[in-house]
């Protein structure tokens, strides 16, 4: 019990801390340093309690990380909670809460290790700048080395994908070659950036003498609070089986210009952008609608009518604010509308879904039912207990 | 101490409570500053403004009655809702927001003079050149007149700064910025009726000093308009028309904004139009329905002109634009809650609510003076009776809310005070039925009084309506009426177990219980009742939100900070809970735990306003802040006091177990 609660008032600071630091350092850098697996300690900002500290390094002292603190309360409630504890009437529905709570919280840890999360726009006229029908989904934050061979002009064979997994701890100097055995090259990789966009040298040295390619180089920016507006940027090289090295180029999500590899005879085009991922049907937007209050810019409802392909079979599906898609294990949420270049005024042409694939995506609801009737059983047994007690055992008046 | 002097010292604390929360309500409902002297102004009768009151108008994306739409805006602008003049005669004269802004409309030249903005920094209207009194004051638009221009210069560069980031803006920037916002609104209600009252004055009127009336030129205007697009073949315009095309145009554009007041028939068009809106159309070609356009302009003409004939022609005409109005709004389905909405406005409920707590108060201290007499016995009953009509006069305006917003209750941070209100004394009533040992009694009406002044003050400082609708996320009944309304009521049941504690608190440390275990455990359950229900509606309310989020952003946690304060006040709940079963703290852990959890409340409910991230974010000003600091302040007071009194209890038990043993005293070491 003692540990249960040292546990629960440790996640209530770390709460409050993550809280407080997410208005200086933005919710996604937050999260990484409070809750995740990587962090078995935190360093809370001192800043969050003493403002003037801010941008000083100064720390208040550590405490656990989030993510170990919530599977050791896994732990203790399963040994505790569910095991430990006397099984019987009066403790059913605390049994119940229990069950109901570490579900929730393995719901958490599922999605954390095995969401995927993009955005797919959609235009009501495909020539809008997005496609009308797609099947794939882009992510927020991560980005991707994609690896497409040309014949002819046209692409040919597999896409090769390096996933940023292989990139995004080279910091500084850190440089790490990534096999391609189906390729006629390998490909070293160095300088990632988490926020850079290329920038002339002509019109600015640059600062830290990072390398200058055909007059460019990446300059890296102050990543946004919001990690889903930053262009990361990398530097790489090819490196032939022959043993040569080719000259460092400049891989930019920002600029997004493919850099053009010739090998063994076969040309490659090498991009850089956020992840694709596939959508296993077709999403086909039919109509997108906007629409606000009255003589207010305050929005009253975004929704859109589209159109689900799977196997040449057509649904109709109406996805609006509150009310997404959940299809196939995946969620299509209302995420955004924009007018496109046809849009008359107000009138929004571009609807953008937010594509979530996650398994644990009902699991919080289930288990919200089956803690909240336990807790309302136990403490409604608990009050008719109090009740009857203070009837037949009258107390004396103050 | 004995408990003569605790009850006299818990008597001046509550003294001192009561007397804050009854000057602040009167200061805020009475005039501040000198007495301005308008001479003419002659107040509006009374037929007419009940007339005026349920004119139907479409405001902040909603119909409403004009008199809602006045109380808002005079409220934004003025900071209250009534201003106190000397007007014709010497006579004191008190001004509502209706008669406020049927001046703006139909007497400008009296509205001008009334000292509508107020103004609580000085040093904005010193750095152009106006003339000030002290540092927070009520000036007039003739007052502000001189520095007008270069404040609306100053403003513009500051507009330029806020589009880029408004937090670049210093303080004394943004309240110039906001100050010519509010000048600009009163600029448009002055100048509406300005084509109505004058008409336009063409080349050939001038001579005669005939005025062209609006109505007439706008029935001219499928003429004007195919000449005009003669011109664009190379034909030639007019004077006569260039001249009326310049001044139709002055015309539509001082009535365009301000008042929405014409709904079209065509029931898809949700937009209403103002006057200046129906002129336009017609001169553009882009209204469907040109000879209601013309009627409309027409009615409002004679509505702006009758009143140099007296008070009843004006309220002869004004009937007619109303009825016209109010017709067309029925046919669209749009003026079902009017009238419950004006009387909504006109009866106060929250401030009979107020007196209601306040002779509560007073009840439950002759009650506390009087313990088991007869007197105490009425008085008890007097208490429970006045909490409860205070509760019925916080329930009805709430359901008569929720019925003109067709959705639940809480919708905003405005909603939660007075439902959160509502809770704590419905909360507080049932402990007493459960436990009948007065504890509650006394403190209850204190705090349900001050929630009102704070629901009272909150509206002052946002000065805008908080019936509008909601944005698109929130608009889910569903919802609203099990997330929201669960999280809400666990904010009630978690400040209402803080509030017990301090009851506990109080007692033990002033030895008002006279050592009476049965009543500190009567206390101490209802606590611990109140905790287990904190957790239940805190849980569920924050599961719930999770699901809807997972609904409507795809994500069932966000770390948002409103999800974070939320998530807080269960585990700190789960905390206590779990620390009692462990018996790691007994009663004054409890109780100490349980005023920290009205902290965490606190947090959750004001604090992470202010941080002005996320997604339940209200934008709040920082520089409120202190409040919430001093309310902190306070818990920490208490919980101080208590954790002092347990071991000086301790302690003190110590020592009589020690001599009772023949042991010595202890001696720290």
């Amino acid at each position: 019990m003692g540990l249960a609660t040292s546990l629960l008032v440790i996640l209530m600071l770390l709460t409050w801390l993550a809280t407080l630091e997410q208005v200086q350092h933005g919710l996604h850098m937050t999260l990484e340093k409070y809750f995740h697996y990587s962090k078995p300690w935190v360093f809370p900002d001192a800043a969050v309690l003493f403002p003037s500290l801010a941008g000083k390094d100064k720390y208040l002292p550590p405490l656990p990380g989030g993510y170990w603190v919530c599977a050791l309360l896994v732990v203790n409630l399963t040994l505790g909670g569910l095991i430990r504890i006397r099984k019987g009437v009066k403790t059913i529905g605390v049994i119940l809460a229990h069950f109901g709570i570490i579900f929730m919280i393995v719901a958490g840890g599922v999605a954390q290790l095995k969401e995927e999360r993009g955005v797919m726009m959609l235009a009501e006229d495909a020539g809008a700048g997005f496609p009308n029908v797609a099947d794939y989904a882009q992510s927020l934050t991560e980005t991707t080395i994609e690896i497409t061979e040309i014949k002819d002009g046209k692409t040919a064979g597999d896409v090769h994908f390096v996933k940023d997994a292989y990139y995004r701890d080279l910091e500084g100097e850190k440089r790490r070659v990534v096999r391609l055995p189906e390729l006629p090259f390998d490909l070293e990789l160095q300088g990632y950036l988490q926020n850079a966009r290329p920038m002339a040298a002509a019109s600015m040295a640059p600062p830290n003498g990072e390398p200058v390619v055909d007059g460019w180089f990446l300059l890296s920016q102050k990543a946004n609070k919001e990690t889903e507006m930053d262009t990361p940027g990398l530097h790489a090289r090819v490196l032939g089986r022959d043993g040569s090295k080719g000259e460092v180029f400049l891989l930019s999500s920002h600029a997004r210009s493919p850099f053009t590899v010739t090998a063994d005879g076969r040309t490659f085009v090498l991009s850089f952008d956020k992840r694709i991922w596939p959508v296993p049907f077709q999403v086909k937007l039919v109509d997108a609608r906007s629409e606000y209050h009255p003589n207010t810019s305050r929005p009253k409802l975004f929704e859109s009518d589209i159109v689900r392909i799977e196997d040449g079979r057509e649904s109709n599906v109406f996805i609006e604010m509150n009310e997404p898609m959940r299809y196939g294990g995946m969620t299509f949420y209302q995420r955004t509308m924009m007018n496109g270049v046809t849009g008359a005024d107000r009138e929004a042409s571009v609807s953008g879904f937010e594509v979530v694939r996650n398994p644990s995506d009902k699991w919080p609801e289930y288990s919200i039912y089956l803690s909240g009737f336990g807790l309302c059983l136990h403490f409604l047994l608990k009050l008719g207990n109090f009740l009857f007690r203070g009837k037949s055992n009258p107390v004396a008046q103050a | 101490m004995n408990a003569t002097i605790g009850r006299w010292i818990i008597f001046a604390l509550g003294l001192c409570a009561v007397t804050w929360i009854v000057a602040t309500a009167l200061r805020d409902s009475r005039p501040e500053g000198d007495t301005r002297t308008v001479s003419g102004y002659k107040p509006w009768e009374e037929e007419t403004l009940e007339l005026a009151a349920l004119l139907p108008v479409q405001d902040g994306g909603r119909v409403k009655p004009l008199g809602t739409f006045a109380g808002f805006t005079m409220l934004s602008l003025h900071g209250a809702r009534s201003m106190e003049i000397i007007g014709e005669g010497g006579e004191k004269v008190k001004i509502k927001p209706l008669e406020w802004m049927l001046d703006c409309f139909f007497r400008p030249e009296l509205a001008k003079e009334l000292p509508t903005f107020r103004v609580d920094n000085s040093e904005i209207l010193e750095a152009v050149g106006i003339e000030t009194r002290g540092r927070r004051d009520r000036y007039s638009y003739n007052d502000l007149a001189p520095g007008l221009d270069k404040m609306k210069q100053l403003a513009a560069s500051y507009e330029q700064i806020s589009r880029q980031d408004p937090k670049l803006l210093k303080p004394l920037e943004k309240q110039t910025l906001d100050q010519v916002y509010n000048i600009r609104t009163f600029e448009f209600l002055t100048g509406y009726m300005d084509f109505a009252r004058n008409g336009l004055l063409p080349a050939s009127g001038k001579v005669e000093g005939k005025i062209l009336p609006v109505s007439e030129v706008m029935a001219a205007a499928p003429k004007i308009r195919a000449e005009l697009q003669a011109a664009a073949s190379g034909q030639p315009v007019s004077q006569e028309v260039q001249t009326i095309t310049v001044l139709i145009e002055q015309a539509a554009n001082s009535a365009k904004f301000g008042l929405n007041l014409f709904p079209s028939k065509n029931k898809e068009d949700a937009e209403w139009i103002s006057a200046g809106g129906r002129i336009f159309n017609i001169f553009t070609g882009t209204t469907r329905e040109p000879e209601q356009s013309i009627k409309d302009i027409k009615m409002l003409e004679d509505v702006a002109t009758s009143l140099k004939s007296g008070e009843s022609a004006f309220r002869e005409k004004f009937a007619m634009l109303e009825a016209s109005i109010v017709e067309r709004a029925k046919e669209r389905d749009e003026y079902r809650s009017i009238p419950l909405e004006a009387d909504y406005f006109r009866k106060n409920w929250f401030i009979y609510a107020l007196v209601w707590f306040l002779a509560a108060v007073v009840s439950a201290a002759v009650m506390f003076f009087t313990g088991q007499t007869k007197a105490g016995k009425i008085s008890y009953w007097a208490t429970v009776a006045f909490l409860s009509f205070g509760l019925i006069y916080l329930i009805i305006p709430i359901v008569k809310r929720s019925i003109i917003m067709e959705r639940p209750p809480v919708g905003n941070l405005y909603d939660t005070i007075i439902f959160i209100d509502m809770a704590i004394v419905a909360f507080a009533l049932l402990v007493e039925w459960m436990t009948r040992k007065r504890f509650v009694l006394g403190i209850t009406p204190i705090v349900a009084a001050f929630l009102i002044v704070l629901a009272r003050r909150f509206e002052v400082g946002e000065g805008r309506d908080h019936l509008d609708p909601l944005v698109a996320v929130l608009r889910s009944n569903y919802w609203l009426s099990t997330h929201v309304i669960t999280i809400t009521l666990g904010y009630a049941s978690g400040l209402i177990t803080a509030l017990l504690s301090i009851v506990y608190v109080l007692l033990r440390s002033l030895r008002l219980d006279g050592g009476d275990t049965s009543l500190r455990r009567s206390i101490t359950r209802a606590a611990y009742g109140c905790i287990c229900l904190t957790l239940v509606l805190s849980l569920i309310g924050t599961v719930l939100g999770g699901i809807w989020a997972n609904d409507s952003w795809g994500r069932f946690w966000g770390w948002d900070p409103k999800e974070n304060g939320a998530l807080m006040i269960v585990l700190w709940a789960l905390a206590i809970l779990h620390a009692r079963i462990g018996g790691y703290i007994k009663e004054w852990g409890l109780h100490l735990a349980s005023i920290f959890g009205g902290i965490v409340v606190a947090f959750s409910w004001w604090h992470v306003n202010f941080l002005n991230v996320g997604l339940h974010n209200y934008g709040f000003a920082a520089e409120k802040l202190w409040t919430v600091v001093v309310f902190y302040a306070i818990m920490s007071g208490f919980i101080l006091l208590g954790a002092v009194t347990c071991l000086l209890e301790k302690r003190a038990k110590a020592v009589k177990t020690a001599r009772e043993f023949g042991v010595k005293e202890p001696v720290e070491v």
